[in-house]
Protein backbone atom coordinates (compact mmCIF):
# COMPACT_ATOMS: atom_id res chain seq x y z
CA UNK A 1 0.00 0.00 0.00
CA UNK A 2 3.04 2.26 0.65
CA UNK A 3 4.01 2.25 -3.66
CA UNK A 4 3.11 4.39 -5.80
CA UNK A 5 -0.80 4.58 -6.76
CA UNK A 6 -0.21 3.67 -10.14
CA UNK A 7 1.37 0.29 -8.85
CA UNK A 8 -1.04 -0.17 -6.60
CA UNK A 9 -3.92 0.48 -8.94
CA UNK A 10 -2.30 -2.09 -11.20
CA UNK A 11 -1.50 -5.02 -8.77
CA UNK A 12 -5.21 -4.63 -7.74
CA UNK A 13 -6.23 -4.75 -11.03
CA UNK A 14 -4.26 -8.13 -11.96
CA UNK A 15 -5.24 -9.78 -8.48
CA UNK A 16 -9.08 -8.71 -9.07
CA UNK A 17 -8.26 -10.62 -12.86
CA UNK A 18 -6.56 -13.23 -11.54
CA UNK A 19 -9.89 -14.21 -9.30
CA UNK A 20 -11.70 -14.27 -11.90
CA UNK A 21 -9.74 -16.07 -14.17
CA UNK A 22 -9.68 -19.11 -11.40
CA UNK A 23 -13.31 -18.87 -10.57
CA UNK A 24 -14.90 -19.25 -14.14
CA UNK A 25 -11.81 -21.81 -14.79
CA UNK A 26 -12.93 -23.88 -11.54
CA UNK A 27 -16.68 -23.75 -12.25
CA UNK A 28 -16.20 -24.20 -16.00
CA UNK A 29 -14.11 -27.49 -15.75
CA UNK A 30 -14.33 -29.03 -12.27
CA UNK A 31 -17.73 -30.11 -13.14
CA UNK A 32 -16.85 -30.70 -16.91
CA UNK A 33 -14.22 -33.48 -15.58
CA UNK A 34 -17.04 -36.02 -15.14
CA UNK A 35 -20.07 -35.35 -16.90
CA UNK A 36 -19.22 -36.52 -20.09
CA UNK A 37 -19.24 -40.40 -18.60
CA UNK A 38 -23.03 -40.66 -17.83
CA UNK A 39 -23.47 -38.85 -21.62
CA UNK A 40 -21.34 -41.44 -23.19
CA UNK A 41 -23.05 -44.16 -21.26
CA UNK A 42 -26.56 -42.77 -22.53
CA UNK A 43 -25.29 -42.63 -26.17
CA UNK A 44 -23.66 -46.08 -25.74
CA UNK A 45 -27.06 -47.62 -24.97
CA UNK A 46 -28.80 -46.23 -27.17
CA UNK A 47 -28.19 -48.85 -29.67
CA UNK A 48 -27.12 -51.53 -27.30
CA UNK A 49 -30.09 -52.64 -25.22
CA UNK A 50 -30.67 -56.01 -24.31
CA UNK A 51 -34.02 -57.95 -24.78
CA UNK A 52 -34.95 -59.89 -22.25
CA UNK A 53 -38.19 -62.52 -21.54
CA UNK A 54 -39.19 -63.17 -18.27
CA UNK A 55 -40.50 -66.54 -17.28
CA UNK A 56 -44.13 -65.36 -17.84
CA UNK A 57 -43.18 -64.13 -21.13
CA UNK A 58 -43.25 -60.46 -20.59
CA UNK A 59 -40.45 -58.85 -22.83
CA UNK A 60 -38.08 -55.77 -21.85
CA UNK A 61 -35.36 -53.85 -23.37
CA UNK A 62 -33.25 -52.65 -20.36
CA UNK A 63 -29.98 -51.00 -21.01
CA UNK A 64 -27.24 -53.32 -19.05
CA UNK A 65 -23.56 -51.93 -17.90
CA UNK A 66 -21.47 -54.00 -16.40
CA UNK A 67 -22.35 -53.04 -12.86
CA UNK A 68 -24.45 -55.88 -11.80
CA UNK A 69 -25.88 -56.90 -8.28
CA UNK A 70 -24.62 -59.03 -5.94
CA UNK A 71 -26.60 -60.87 -3.99
CA UNK A 72 -24.82 -63.38 -1.22
CA UNK A 73 -26.16 -65.74 1.66
CA UNK A 74 -23.55 -66.97 3.92
CA UNK A 75 -24.03 -70.60 5.07
CA UNK A 76 -25.18 -70.98 9.05
CA UNK A 77 -22.82 -72.99 10.90
CA UNK A 78 -24.17 -76.55 11.52
CA UNK A 79 -27.37 -75.94 13.66
CA UNK A 80 -27.67 -80.09 15.23
CA UNK A 81 -24.57 -82.33 15.86
CA UNK A 82 -27.04 -85.39 15.04
CA UNK A 83 -27.40 -84.48 11.34
CA UNK A 84 -30.26 -84.19 9.26
CA UNK A 85 -31.36 -86.31 6.00
CA UNK A 86 -31.98 -90.38 5.88
CA UNK A 87 -29.82 -91.74 8.95
CA UNK A 88 -29.11 -88.35 9.50
CA UNK A 89 -26.09 -88.64 7.38
CA UNK A 90 -25.15 -85.08 6.92
CA UNK A 91 -24.96 -81.93 8.31
CA UNK A 92 -28.21 -79.53 8.87
CA UNK A 93 -27.94 -75.99 8.27
CA UNK A 94 -30.54 -72.78 8.70
CA UNK A 95 -32.65 -72.49 6.05
CA UNK A 96 -31.78 -68.83 4.84
CA UNK A 97 -33.72 -68.63 1.50
CA UNK A 98 -36.85 -70.11 0.22
CA UNK A 99 -39.02 -69.79 -3.06
CA UNK A 100 -41.89 -72.35 -3.94
CA UNK A 101 -40.83 -72.92 -7.71
CA UNK A 102 -37.92 -72.54 -9.97
CA UNK A 103 -36.68 -72.75 -13.49
CA UNK A 104 -33.49 -71.83 -15.19
CA UNK A 105 -33.45 -70.75 -18.39
CA UNK A 106 -30.61 -70.32 -21.11
CA UNK A 107 -27.88 -69.38 -21.51
CA UNK A 108 -29.04 -66.33 -23.55
CA UNK A 109 -26.68 -64.15 -25.34
CA UNK A 110 -27.20 -60.58 -23.48
CA UNK A 111 -25.87 -57.50 -24.94
CA UNK A 112 -24.68 -55.07 -22.74
CA UNK A 113 -24.21 -51.06 -23.04
CA UNK A 114 -21.00 -50.97 -23.98
CA UNK A 115 -21.85 -53.25 -27.08
CA UNK A 116 -20.36 -56.62 -25.42
CA UNK A 117 -22.70 -59.75 -25.48
CA UNK A 118 -22.51 -62.08 -22.14
CA UNK A 119 -24.04 -65.19 -21.73
CA UNK A 120 -26.57 -65.16 -19.21
CA UNK A 121 -28.86 -67.83 -17.31
CA UNK A 122 -31.99 -66.90 -16.55
CA UNK A 123 -33.70 -68.29 -13.01
CA UNK A 124 -37.12 -67.87 -12.08
CA UNK A 125 -38.01 -68.23 -8.41
CA UNK A 126 -41.65 -68.36 -7.37
CA UNK A 127 -42.31 -66.51 -4.07
CA UNK A 128 -38.96 -65.45 -3.42
CA UNK A 129 -37.76 -64.85 0.37
CA UNK A 130 -34.62 -64.68 1.84
CA UNK A 131 -33.35 -64.01 5.34
CA UNK A 132 -31.90 -60.84 6.66
CA UNK A 133 -28.51 -62.95 5.91
CA UNK A 134 -28.45 -61.39 2.58
CA UNK A 135 -26.64 -58.73 1.44
CA UNK A 136 -26.77 -57.00 -1.27
CA UNK A 137 -23.72 -55.40 -3.16
CA UNK A 138 -22.95 -53.84 -6.17
CA UNK A 139 -20.17 -55.13 -8.30
CA UNK A 140 -18.81 -55.18 -11.28
CA UNK A 141 -18.84 -58.05 -13.81
CA UNK A 142 -16.35 -60.04 -15.21
CA UNK A 143 -15.51 -59.50 -19.28
CA UNK A 144 -15.67 -62.15 -21.56
CA UNK A 145 -18.86 -64.55 -21.54
CA UNK A 146 -18.27 -66.71 -19.01
CA UNK A 147 -19.33 -63.99 -16.68
CA UNK A 148 -18.32 -64.34 -13.12
CA UNK A 149 -18.19 -61.92 -9.57
CA UNK A 150 -14.78 -59.72 -10.56
CA UNK A 151 -15.06 -58.10 -7.20
CA UNK A 152 -16.32 -55.06 -5.48
CA UNK A 153 -15.68 -51.66 -7.53
CA UNK A 154 -13.00 -49.89 -6.79
CA UNK A 155 -13.83 -46.68 -4.78
CA UNK A 156 -17.35 -47.00 -3.08
CA UNK A 157 -19.54 -49.98 -2.88
CA UNK A 158 -23.52 -49.46 -2.08
CA UNK A 159 -24.46 -52.69 0.14
CA UNK A 160 -28.19 -53.26 1.16
CA UNK A 161 -27.97 -54.95 4.57
CA UNK A 162 -31.82 -55.88 5.06
CA UNK A 163 -33.23 -55.11 8.87
CA UNK A 164 -35.87 -57.92 8.34
CA UNK A 165 -36.26 -60.73 6.05
CA UNK A 166 -36.60 -60.01 2.51
CA UNK A 167 -39.51 -60.93 0.22
CA UNK A 168 -39.19 -59.97 -3.41
CA UNK A 169 -42.20 -58.80 -4.90
CA UNK A 170 -43.64 -58.30 -1.15
CA UNK A 171 -47.07 -59.16 -0.52
CA UNK A 172 -48.94 -62.08 -0.22
CA UNK A 173 -49.81 -62.86 -3.81
CA UNK A 174 -48.52 -65.06 -5.88
CA UNK A 175 -44.73 -63.18 -7.22
CA UNK A 176 -42.40 -64.32 -9.75
CA UNK A 177 -38.49 -63.07 -9.39
CA UNK A 178 -36.74 -63.03 -12.57
CA UNK A 179 -33.25 -62.66 -11.66
CA UNK A 180 -30.55 -62.98 -15.22
CA UNK A 181 -27.11 -64.09 -13.58
CA UNK A 182 -23.62 -65.33 -14.68
CA UNK A 183 -22.83 -68.74 -15.23
CA UNK A 184 -20.94 -68.72 -12.41
CA UNK A 185 -23.59 -68.13 -9.55
CA UNK A 186 -24.18 -70.94 -7.64
CA UNK A 187 -26.70 -72.13 -4.70
CA UNK A 188 -26.78 -74.52 -1.88
CA UNK A 189 -30.23 -75.72 -0.71
CA UNK A 190 -32.26 -78.47 -0.20
CA UNK A 191 -34.96 -79.93 -2.74
CA UNK A 192 -35.93 -82.48 -4.89
CA UNK A 193 -38.07 -82.61 -7.82
CA UNK A 194 -38.63 -84.81 -10.92
CA UNK A 195 -35.93 -86.84 -9.15
CA UNK A 196 -33.22 -84.69 -9.13
CA UNK A 197 -32.12 -83.66 -5.34
CA UNK A 198 -30.02 -81.53 -3.94
CA UNK A 199 -28.79 -80.12 -0.52
CA UNK A 200 -27.17 -77.93 1.01
CA UNK A 201 -23.87 -79.77 1.25
CA UNK A 202 -23.75 -79.08 -1.86
CA UNK A 203 -22.77 -76.18 -4.58
CA UNK A 204 -24.77 -76.28 -7.55
CA UNK A 205 -23.50 -73.47 -10.41
CA UNK A 206 -26.48 -72.30 -12.25
CA UNK A 207 -25.00 -73.93 -15.70
CA UNK A 208 -25.21 -77.13 -13.48
CA UNK A 209 -27.11 -79.63 -16.07
CA UNK A 210 -29.26 -81.03 -13.65
CA UNK A 211 -30.46 -77.42 -13.09
CA UNK A 212 -32.25 -77.34 -16.61
CA UNK A 213 -34.45 -80.04 -15.64
CA UNK A 214 -36.30 -77.55 -13.47
CA UNK A 215 -39.59 -76.20 -13.97
CA UNK A 216 -41.90 -73.97 -11.85
CA UNK A 217 -44.00 -76.62 -10.24
CA UNK A 218 -45.20 -76.34 -6.72
CA UNK A 219 -42.04 -77.17 -5.13
CA UNK A 220 -40.59 -75.84 -1.66
CA UNK A 221 -36.85 -75.26 -1.59
CA UNK A 222 -34.74 -74.51 1.34
CA UNK A 223 -32.31 -72.53 0.36
CA UNK A 224 -28.79 -72.74 2.81
CA UNK A 225 -26.73 -70.27 0.58
CA UNK A 226 -26.09 -68.48 -2.72
CA UNK A 227 -23.96 -66.05 -4.61
CA UNK A 228 -25.83 -64.72 -7.72
CA UNK A 229 -23.51 -62.05 -9.68
CA UNK A 230 -27.29 -60.46 -10.98
CA UNK A 231 -27.13 -57.91 -14.60
CA UNK A 232 -30.91 -57.89 -13.89
CA UNK A 233 -33.87 -58.79 -12.30
CA UNK A 234 -37.83 -58.10 -12.05
CA UNK A 235 -40.50 -58.87 -10.10
CA UNK A 236 -43.64 -59.85 -11.82
CA UNK A 237 -47.14 -60.50 -10.54
CA UNK A 238 -48.56 -64.17 -11.37
CA UNK A 239 -51.76 -62.31 -12.47
CA UNK A 240 -49.99 -60.93 -15.02
CA UNK A 241 -48.91 -57.35 -16.08
CA UNK A 242 -46.33 -54.77 -15.80
CA UNK A 243 -42.83 -56.38 -14.19
CA UNK A 244 -42.67 -54.48 -11.08
CA UNK A 245 -39.49 -53.22 -9.42
CA UNK A 246 -37.74 -55.10 -6.50
CA UNK A 247 -38.90 -53.87 -3.26
CA UNK A 248 -37.23 -54.61 -0.47
CA UNK A 249 -38.37 -54.20 3.11
CA UNK A 250 -36.85 -51.92 5.65
CA UNK A 251 -32.91 -51.93 4.63
CA UNK A 252 -30.09 -50.22 5.34
CA UNK A 253 -27.81 -48.73 2.74
CA UNK A 254 -24.47 -48.73 3.34
CA UNK A 255 -21.72 -46.54 1.28
CA UNK A 256 -18.60 -48.82 1.92
CA UNK A 257 -15.25 -47.27 0.65
CA UNK B 1 13.37 -8.06 38.48
CA UNK B 2 14.20 -5.23 36.17
CA UNK B 3 14.50 -7.76 33.18
CA UNK B 4 11.13 -9.07 33.59
CA UNK B 5 9.81 -5.58 33.71
CA UNK B 6 11.33 -4.74 30.55
CA UNK B 7 9.75 -7.87 28.86
CA UNK B 8 6.38 -6.88 29.73
CA UNK B 9 6.99 -3.36 29.20
CA UNK B 10 8.25 -4.56 25.28
CA UNK B 11 5.71 -7.52 25.15
CA UNK B 12 3.18 -4.22 25.84
CA UNK B 13 4.75 -2.07 23.16
CA UNK B 14 4.55 -4.91 20.74
CA UNK B 15 1.03 -5.57 21.47
CA UNK B 16 0.06 -2.22 20.87
CA UNK B 17 1.98 -2.14 17.69
CA UNK B 18 0.31 -4.88 16.47
CA UNK B 19 -3.18 -3.19 17.63
CA UNK B 20 -2.15 -0.15 15.49
CA UNK B 21 -1.57 -1.68 12.09
CA UNK B 22 -4.38 -4.35 12.59
CA UNK B 23 -6.69 -0.74 13.63
CA UNK B 24 -4.95 0.60 10.67
CA UNK B 25 -4.90 -2.55 8.35
CA UNK B 26 -8.65 -2.44 9.11
CA UNK B 27 -9.71 1.35 8.39
CA UNK B 28 -8.30 1.39 5.17
CA UNK B 29 -10.21 -1.70 3.64
CA UNK B 30 -13.64 -3.46 3.80
CA UNK B 31 -12.60 -5.53 6.58
CA UNK B 32 -15.56 -6.87 8.29
CA UNK B 33 -17.54 -7.12 4.83
CA UNK B 34 -14.98 -9.34 3.91
CA UNK B 35 -14.70 -11.16 7.34
CA UNK B 36 -18.58 -11.67 6.38
CA UNK B 37 -18.25 -12.85 3.28
CA UNK B 38 -15.65 -15.59 3.92
CA UNK B 39 -17.77 -16.58 6.69
CA UNK B 40 -20.83 -17.42 4.40
CA UNK B 41 -18.25 -19.31 2.37
CA UNK B 42 -17.15 -21.13 4.79
CA UNK B 43 -20.52 -22.18 5.99
CA UNK B 44 -21.12 -23.52 2.40
CA UNK B 45 -18.19 -25.19 1.92
CA UNK B 46 -18.87 -26.83 5.21
CA UNK B 47 -22.20 -27.76 4.90
CA UNK B 48 -21.21 -28.75 1.52
CA UNK B 49 -18.26 -31.00 2.65
CA UNK B 50 -18.08 -34.50 1.49
CA UNK B 51 -14.91 -36.92 0.44
CA UNK B 52 -12.66 -34.66 -2.63
CA UNK B 53 -13.35 -38.54 -4.96
CA UNK B 54 -16.96 -37.76 -4.84
CA UNK B 55 -16.96 -34.38 -5.71
CA UNK B 56 -14.57 -34.85 -8.39
CA UNK B 57 -17.09 -37.63 -9.53
CA UNK B 58 -20.05 -36.28 -8.73
CA UNK B 59 -20.61 -33.42 -11.02
CA UNK B 60 -21.90 -29.49 -10.77
CA UNK B 61 -23.98 -30.93 -7.60
CA UNK B 62 -21.50 -32.39 -5.77
CA UNK B 63 -18.40 -29.47 -6.29
CA UNK B 64 -20.83 -26.60 -6.49
CA UNK B 65 -20.62 -25.98 -2.64
CA UNK B 66 -16.80 -25.98 -2.72
CA UNK B 67 -16.99 -23.83 -5.96
CA UNK B 68 -18.66 -21.36 -4.83
CA UNK B 69 -18.14 -21.24 -0.85
CA UNK B 70 -14.02 -21.10 -2.32
CA UNK B 71 -14.79 -18.34 -4.58
CA UNK B 72 -16.81 -16.26 -2.10
CA UNK B 73 -13.85 -16.83 0.18
CA UNK B 74 -11.23 -15.85 -2.27
CA UNK B 75 -13.50 -13.09 -3.23
CA UNK B 76 -13.34 -11.45 0.69
CA UNK B 77 -9.28 -11.80 0.17
CA UNK B 78 -9.42 -9.90 -3.52
CA UNK B 79 -11.63 -7.36 -1.02
CA UNK B 80 -8.78 -6.90 1.72
CA UNK B 81 -6.35 -6.81 -0.77
CA UNK B 82 -7.65 -5.16 -3.98
CA UNK B 83 -10.23 -2.61 -1.78
CA UNK B 84 -10.35 -0.27 -5.00
CA UNK B 85 -12.40 -2.39 -6.72
CA UNK B 86 -14.94 -3.06 -3.91
CA UNK B 87 -17.73 -2.45 -5.97
CA UNK B 88 -17.12 -5.47 -8.26
CA UNK B 89 -16.17 -7.58 -5.68
CA UNK B 90 -19.15 -6.83 -3.14
CA UNK B 91 -21.26 -7.26 -6.20
CA UNK B 92 -19.63 -10.92 -7.06
CA UNK B 93 -20.02 -11.85 -3.36
CA UNK B 94 -23.50 -11.11 -3.61
CA UNK B 95 -24.37 -13.04 -6.42
CA UNK B 96 -22.12 -16.16 -5.42
CA UNK B 97 -23.99 -15.92 -2.06
CA UNK B 98 -27.28 -15.73 -4.38
CA UNK B 99 -26.29 -19.06 -6.55
CA UNK B 100 -25.11 -21.25 -3.71
CA UNK B 101 -28.64 -20.85 -2.74
CA UNK B 102 -30.04 -22.92 -5.81
CA UNK B 103 -26.64 -24.77 -6.24
CA UNK B 104 -25.56 -25.80 -2.52
CA UNK B 105 -27.06 -27.07 0.41
CA UNK B 106 -29.72 -23.69 0.09
CA UNK B 107 -27.02 -21.52 0.48
CA UNK B 108 -25.28 -23.27 4.14
CA UNK B 109 -28.99 -23.40 4.90
CA UNK B 110 -29.39 -20.15 4.13
CA UNK B 111 -26.75 -19.05 6.73
CA UNK B 112 -24.25 -18.74 4.09
CA UNK B 113 -26.22 -17.21 1.75
CA UNK B 114 -27.54 -14.24 4.32
CA UNK B 115 -24.11 -13.78 5.42
CA UNK B 116 -22.44 -13.17 1.54
CA UNK B 117 -25.71 -10.94 1.05
CA UNK B 118 -24.51 -8.94 4.15
CA UNK B 119 -20.76 -9.26 3.63
CA UNK B 120 -20.81 -8.10 -0.06
CA UNK B 121 -23.12 -5.38 0.12
CA UNK B 122 -20.99 -3.66 3.44
CA UNK B 123 -17.59 -4.29 0.78
CA UNK B 124 -20.14 -2.68 -2.26
CA UNK B 125 -21.03 0.05 0.47
CA UNK B 126 -17.79 0.50 2.47
CA UNK B 127 -15.64 3.97 2.01
CA UNK B 128 -12.25 4.72 3.11
CA UNK B 129 -12.18 6.44 6.35
CA UNK B 130 -10.59 9.67 7.40
CA UNK B 131 -7.02 9.07 9.39
CA UNK B 132 -8.59 9.09 13.15
CA UNK B 133 -6.60 12.14 14.67
CA UNK B 134 -4.17 11.62 17.83
CA UNK B 135 -5.82 12.05 21.07
CA UNK B 136 -4.56 15.55 22.82
CA UNK B 137 -3.80 17.17 19.94
CA UNK B 138 -6.89 18.03 18.46
CA UNK B 139 -5.51 20.57 15.69
CA UNK B 140 -7.36 23.87 15.31
CA UNK B 141 -7.93 27.18 12.61
CA UNK B 142 -6.04 28.88 14.94
CA UNK B 143 -3.12 26.50 15.30
CA UNK B 144 -3.10 25.58 11.32
CA UNK B 145 -2.84 28.89 10.57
Amino acid sequence: MNASPVAGVRRQRLLVLASLIVFALAALTVPGLQSDEPAQAAVACGSNRASLTTGQGVTMDPCLSEVSTRMVVTRSAPTSSLGCGPFFLRACYETRWTINGIQRGGPFNVKFADGSVRSLYRLTFRNFHASKAAQITTMRMAQGDGGGAQGPIPGYTVKMLPDLNISLGGGAATTYTDLWVTASSWIQADFSVLGVGFDCTETRQVDNALLGFTAIVAVDVNGCAMDLDIAYMVTTPASGGTPNAVNLPNTTLRLDP
Amino acid sequence: MSATMISVGGNRNALAAGWRWFRAFRRTRPFWGALWLALGGAVIVNFARSPITMVIGGGWNSSAGYILGGAMVMFAGVALFAPLYRSLVGIVGVLLGLAAFIGANLGGFLVGTLLAILGGSMIWGWGEKRPRRSRGKRTTAEETE
